[in-house]
């Protein structure tokens, strides 16, 4: 009996050690997926996803140093999401790829996911008693419409009232901007009438021009493919927020609609403004930012050239303004409220297989070239920095066309919508891509904003690889360092 | 992606509406190819453009040759004349002994042989570096390829002709690599490849024969009491250390002699020297010589010597030059040499 309990206490303690080491061996980062919509961060946190789990079977990814050095044992998708957080869709945009022939579905509410990557360690004197390790990463992803919200933080109610106003100038022709317009009037009336004094958020009145903005908003953002600051972007994302009173305000143009100070909505308008910046936007830095050691900023950088060089600057502000977020040398307010610890950071211009790979090189140099005193500031503060064109999944195939004995490098692609005489597999030579912003002149585009290629087909999670571009390299950068 | 035939016939088809046209744009050809075979090679090549630039260097071309020749007509000359005198006196023992002499001498031939290719491999392989740093902004892009001064297809023949030469369980990983690359790999991406496919195997294997070397000197000179056998030691684990990174690195015919001259000058004109000096034993020796007699310290010293020497002929050995400063290399080795010391 006596026997009996010794030996249980000593495999218990076994246990425990054993528990208790490994627990120890292993270690957690964050990662977060950051963007514009229509980047492609889903689709980026999908094959990301995919490659790491079929790393040893099926995935081609020559550039991880850990798989060629044989120490790479496997990635598993973790249980350990504590429920506070929606999960990453991952098996639904597996399912979209390969039964619907679609991409994953665009991101609409913060959600993470957690991998565990088992490893080897190299050889150290630790190792030899423990060589098996852990690694733990967070994929976070959010829907890039609410990275237009940063810029808030810094605006009162009017000041932002006035630049929205300009911003969306250029879209006072659409329906529902006439709808927006008429609504503001018919409230403008009321105030000025005094008949509906005071005006109240729950007044049908301020609903209705509530809903109208969002409207307009939202009609933007499905019918251009331009780089418009949309704000406040939770009204086209709203995420768990939706149909809550922190989404009811709009911008109110005083030059438009003049208003006494007395007038009632203008503290109305103005605290839904502060709460929304107290309540929405800087939970939403300090949760996302601060637990995060690296980041990937992904940029469709073709549909930008596409646009030409006005869509191009606009594109240069707000990676601007993404980057005043890492910008953690100086003093200034976001330094305090969210106290990044950024170790490395990856900008990748994706969709690059929209374009021959003779051209990758002068994506990069662009993208670099809109960030040079950034990263500049980045690198003096010790922070690792990378740019690259990746594509997360090749949608198109190289092809070289000779043409009186020249050869010319062409793409070559199966197209998502089609009209029903044409051929759905197009080989496109595009143009020659520009390395810097002054090669790109102000009406020429980069002309392939009208094609929108299919993922691959017959595509198999587990059985086939899935194409990428340049995805071994974003592996191994983001996490290579950290399985030596 | 799989593809059946039909399908690769529609995809063939050039979607006129979309080519783009315009400033920026390419027309499209009426007719045109597609070259299936090229697509690992995207970039164009003009051969005439390629040839690796040959030292212009002639400085003393004729002495080597002309003093191998007459030395070899010397000694000839006298092998002759004793073979012959035998003869005429012992037939019976002098040709068992012309045909010793003439099996030595074809030997001798055939490894000199070996070792001039060796040389003439490993000289191109320092102008194929001095041409790769030249041309390297910094340690991961390089000029754009358009210019011609350094093309795909050049690459992976040099790479190609290096691994070739390697022992057969490193070779055996350039196909490897040779698969990995993709159409859309950059020269620089390529050149990364190779380094991580098929040269890291063979650095770890060299950083592993420096170290055994350096330790077993540093063994030996703790243990010995004559100063006599240190030397002796020195010189004939040195000896070895070199021919055996020689022989991983692919120039397995290169002399121990040459190996050492040659790195040497090399790191002298590279300002590999720098990192040399920079690193001195107390690196190592620091609370080293607290813990342990100062005989063993002494050892110690000599391995790192031993350790320093090995790697500078590595550093001129290898297929590529390191990406990683060299001091931090040379710390690491030293670190795992003091570890192995302790332990």
């Amino acid at each position: 009996m006596k026997g009996i309990f010794i030996k249980k206490s000593i495999s218990n303690l076994l246990n425990e050690t054993q528990k208790q080491l490994k627990k120890a061996s292993s270690q957690r980062i964050q990662i977060g997926v950051t963007g514009l919509s229509g980047s492609g961060k889903s689709t980026f946190v999908t094959s990301l996803i995919t490659q790491l789990l079929t790393a040893n079977s099926v995935a081609k990814l020559p550039f991880v140093e850990l798989i060629n050095e044989n120490r790479w044992l496997g990635a598993k998708l973790s249980n350990h999401e504590n429920g506070e957080y929606m999960r990453f869709p991952y098996e639904e945009s597996v399912h979209n790829l390969q039964q619907l022939d679609s991409w994953p579905n665009p991101t609409t509410r913060e959600s993470r996911i957690v991998l565990e990557l088992t490893y080897i360690a190299k050889s150290s004197i630790w190792s030899k008693f423990w060589p098996e390790r852990t690694l733990e990463i967070e994929l976070i992803d959010y829907p890039g419409e609410w990275l237009s919200d940063i810029p808030l933080l810094d605006l009162d109610y009017f000041a932002w009232s006035a630049e929205i106003s300009t911003n969306l100038k250029p879209f006072r022709d659409f329906d529902e901007a006439k709808v927006f317009k008429k609504k503001i009037l018919s409230l403008h009336k009321a105030i000025q009438s005094g008949k509906d004094e005071p005006v109240s958020e729950n007044s049908i009145k301020y609903l209705q021009v509530v809903e109208a903005y969002k409207s307009w908003l939202r009609a933007i953002h499905d019918n251009t493919n331009q780089y418009v600051i949309l704000q406040p972007g939770r009204f086209l994302s709203p995420g768990h927020l939706e149909n809550t009173p922190l989404l009811n305000f709009f911008p109110w143009d005083l030059n438009q609609f003049p208003l006494n100070e007395e007038c009632s909505i203008i503290p109305l308008l103005k605290n839904r403004f502060r709460t929304y910046q107290k309540k929405v936007i800087t939970p939403f830095l300090t949760d996302f930012f601060s637990g995060c050691s690296r980041q990937v900023i992904l940029v469709d950088l073709v549909n930008a050239v596409n646009g030409g060089k006005e869509e191009v600057n606009k594109l240069q502000q707000i990676l601007k303004n993404v980057f005043k977020i890492h910008d953690y040398g100086t003093n200034n307010w976001l330094r305090r409220l969210i106290n990044p610890n950024i170790e490395k950071i990856l900008v990748a211009t994706s969709k690059a297989d929209l374009l021959p790979p003779d051209q990758h090189r002068k994506m990069q140099l662009l993208l670099s070239s809109l960030l040079t005193n950034e990263i500049d500031t980045l690198k003096q503060k010790g922070c690792s920095y990378n740019a690259l064109a990746i594509s997360s999944i090749r949608a198109t195939e190289n092809r070289v066309i000779s043409e009186n004995g020249h050869d010319i490098q062409a793409v070559c692609g199966r197209l998502e919508q089609v009209a029903d005489d044409q051929e759905n597999w197009v080989t496109v030579i595009p143009a020659d891509f520009p390395e810097s912003v002054k090669l790109l002149e102000v009406k020429n585009g980069h002309g392939l904003q009208n094609l929108k290629f299919s993922p691959p087909q017959n595509w198999r999670l587990g059985k086939d690889a899935l194409p990428h571009i340049r995805m071994d390299q974003v592996i191994d950068f983001l996490v290579g360092d950290l399985m030596g | 992606m799989t593809t059946s035939k039909s399908v690769m016939k529609q995809k063939d088809r050039v979607l006129t509406a979309k080519i783009i046209k315009g400033v920026v744009g390419k027309k499209l050809p009426e007719t045109f190819q597609t070259n299936q075979n090229d697509e690992k090679l995207p970039t164009k090549v003009n051969n005439d453009d390629l040839e690796i630039t040959k030292s212009t260097s002639v400085k003393r071309k004729w002495f080597f040759p002309a003093l191998v020749i007459l030395s070899s007509l010397f000694v000839g000359g006298i092998i002759l004349d004793v073979v012959l005198n035998i003869i005429q006196t012992r037939p019976w023992l002098g040709y068992p002994i012309a045909l010793v002499s003439v099996g030595m001498i074809s030997l001798a031939s055939y490894r000199f042989r070996e070792f001039l290719l060796s040389r003439k491999r490993v000289q191109k392989l320092q102008q194929f570096k001095s041409r790769l740093m030249e041309i390297q902004l910094d340690h991961s892009i390089l000029k754009q390829t358009e210019h011609g001064e350094i093309a795909l297809p050049e690459i992976q023949d040099i790479f190609k002709e290096f691994s070739e030469h390697l022992p057969l369980k490193f070779s055996v990983n350039y196909p490897a690599f040779l698969s990995s690359i993709e159409p859309h790999h950059e020269l620089d991406e390529v050149i990364k490849l190779y380094e991580i496919m098929v040269l890291t195997p063979v650095d770890v294997a060299a950083k592993q024969l420096i170290i055994q070397d350096a330790t077993k000197l540093s063994g030996i000179v703790a243990i010995s009491t004559l100063p006599l056998i240190d030397t002796v030691a020195t010189f004939w684990l040195t000896q070895r250390l070199l021919k055996k990174l020689a022989t991983l690195y692919g120039y397995p015919a290169l002399s121990s002699w040459y190996l050492m001259k040659s790195s040497f000058n090399s790191a002298l004109i590279a300002g590999g020297s720098e990192a040399l000096i920079q690193l001195s034993t107390d690196d190592l020796l620091s609370g080293l010589s607290e813990k342990i007699s100062t005989r063993i310290a002494q050892g110690a010293a000599a391995g790192v010597l031993s350790a320093r020497l090995g790697f500078t002929a590595q550093v001129f050995l290898r297929h590529l030059p390191f990406a990683e400063k060299q001091p931090s290399i040379l710390k690491q080795i030293s670190k795992e040499l003091k570890q192995q010391l302790i332990s």
